[in-house]
């Protein structure tokens, strides 16, 4: 028993030393180096480091009497006074950790930046760099949430302050949450049960209504030039060598792809069906696209010309890289050469001037009208136009 | 009419569980517009030597064209697995059991009844049925 207590005290004695090793000499160094002023402390965090050193010290003074017997009310009043008022700290430490933890970045970043002096706040470039300590594995903890609070984080919240603090914080926190070891590996977990996304990177918003109709715009315009009319139309009466992909047709195979992914996905089904001896049920979508793909593959009207745009198609035969002209009328007809002014004795208006005139005689206006006028008047090559140039 | 019906089994299994044999039926059937599903229970029982009563068959889609359907059969053991393990719109439309009432009204009326009743009923039943016994 005697060699018991002696060990015990020996290795009291032992760890008192190396406390005293280690602990001494960093506090003297911050007490030294750093000059706290009342103002630049949070209140609580003072109130809260004053609290557990008085606790402290009441304790062991407890302790002390325990081992030689006697009983000293006020010292246990004291005890649970304090223990009472630790425990109510501790809710109102949950509420302060974000405010404590964003003074606690202001400051370093302060800190940092004002060394680098390049710009910083909302315009700085790096703010939304990786994080890579919050893609890493939760075996460490999580970000924000792996202290639930206990009585001993207080400890490295309360004592120190300031910039300095950032590193110690972090290894502190690191070893806080490897020895407690609560939560499952690799869950993010928030303080009322529900599941949080983890947040990895910024992204920038791109809720933009104008860039969506643009896209939408474009996207018809390319279906349209797709068309198999427009196509061969281009074929035959352009100039530019014939294109062919890798699937020998053009852009025909569309259609076929469509009916093949679409008996794959049959496929998929009638294997399910038949495996668990029932019969699924087609919605009314499925239905709607399993006609449209069977009338597209049974008579194939609809590919050869998208009749909806008659307009647009002969405004844009010819444009094969795409560009819409700015929706306005199409060019003006060519200058024609001055040579031509005089026919038959009289002066020969120029030929769009006489397309352009509204002729009430003629009973055909020269002028177009809307669009679809304006696409058949002025291209003229298709060769609609009254002009007078054929009869030069 | 004339032509000739061909019936061919696939993925046949012995489901013991359940007590039944299940498997998908393919049926050729060409000039006609399908089968009907009794006249296939006949011809699938003769094959796996069951009992007609004990076969079920359902699911049949007559593929795009004509002339061919595929649907599933399940031949029974015994009539009490049959009625067991059948959903009861099969045996309804098989012709073994019929179909419960299940008006909206005739359903309140129950639930209204059942309300007066604390419990299921047994005890009070069984005290009616020794009162009965004992004034007889």
């Amino acid at each position: 028993m005697t060699s018991d207590k002696s060990t015990t005290t020996a290795s009291l004695e032992e760890t008192l030393r190396k406390v005293d090793a280690s602990l001494l000499p960093s506090i003297e160094n911050t007490v030294s180096s750093t000059t706290f002023s009342k103002e630049d402390m949070l209140d609580f965090l003072d109130v809260k480091s004053s609290l557990m050193a008085s606790y402290m010290i009441d304790l062991t003074l407890y302790i002390r009497n325990k081992n030689s017997g006697k009983v000293d009310e006020k010292n246990i009043r004291r005890l649970t006074e304090m223990k009472v008022a630790l425990d109510k700290m501790r809710g109102l430490d949950k509420k302060l950790r974000y405010q404590i933890e964003k003074l606690l970045n202001a400051a370093t970043s302060a800190s940092t930046f004002a060394s680098a002096g390049d710009n910083f706040g909302p315009e700085d470039p790096l703010q939304f760099r990786a994080n890579p300590e919050l893609m890493e594995e939760k075996a460490d903890g999580s970000s924000d949430d792996s202290f639930a609070s206990d009585g001993d984080d207080m400890e490295e919240m309360g004592g120190k302050n300031g910039a300095d603090e950032d590193d110690d914080l972090q290894a502190a926190r690191k070893t806080v949450s490897l020895a407690k070891d609560k939560k499952k590996r690799g869950e993010a977990e928030s303080e009322n049960g529900l599941y949080q996304a983890p947040r990895l990177t910024a992204v920038p918003y791109t809720h933009d209504v104008e860039g969506r109709q643009k896209e939408k715009e474009k996207r018809s315009k390319r279906r349209l030039r797709a068309t198999e009319l427009a196509q061969t139309l281009r074929a035959e009466y352009g100039d530019t060598p014939e294109q062919e992909d890798m699937h020998g047709g053009s852009d025909y195979g569309k259609q076929r792809a469509a009916a093949r992914r679409l008996a794959e996905r049959e496929a998929e089904k009638t294997r399910a069906e038949e495996a668990g001896m029932v019969r699924l049920i087609t919605s009314k979508k499925d239905k709607k696209e399993k006609k449209r793909i069977l009338r597209m593959e049974s008579s194939n009207l609809g590919a050869i010309s998208d009749l909806s745009n008659l307009v647009r198609e002969a405004r844009d035969f010819g444009r094969e890289d795409g560009s819409d002209g700015d929706g306005d009328f199409p060019d003006s007809a060519p200058v024609e050469d001055p040579g031509d002014r005089h026919h038959n004795g009289k002066r020969v208006r120029s030929r769009d001037t006489y397309s352009e005139r509204s002729t009430k005689k003629r009973g055909k206006p020269g002028k177009a009208k809307n669009s679809l006028q304006a696409a058949l008047y002025a291209t003229g090559s298709e060769g609609k136009t009254k002009s007078k140039k054929s009869k030069r | 009419m004339s032509d000739a019906v061909i019936i061919k089994t696939r993925k046949f299994k012995r489901n013991p569980l359940l007590a039944r044999k299940q498997m998908i039926v393919d049926v050729i059937h060409p000039g006609r517009a399908n089968v009907s599903k009794s006249e296939l229970g006949d011809l699938i029982a003769n094959m796996y030597k069951g009992d007609a009563k004990l076969t079920v068959m359902f699911g049949f889609r007559t593929k795009f064209g004509g002339g061919k359907s595929t649907g599933f059969c399940l031949i029974y053991d015994n009539e009490e697995s049959m009625i067991k393990f059948e959903p009861k719109h099969r045996m309804v439309k098989k012709g073994v059991s019929t179909k419960k009432e299940t008006s909206r009204k005739a359903m309140k009326e129950a639930k209204n009844k059942g309300k007066k009743v604390r419990g299921t009923g047994a005890s009070i039943a069984k005290h009616k049925a020794k009162r009965a016994a004992l004034n007889e």
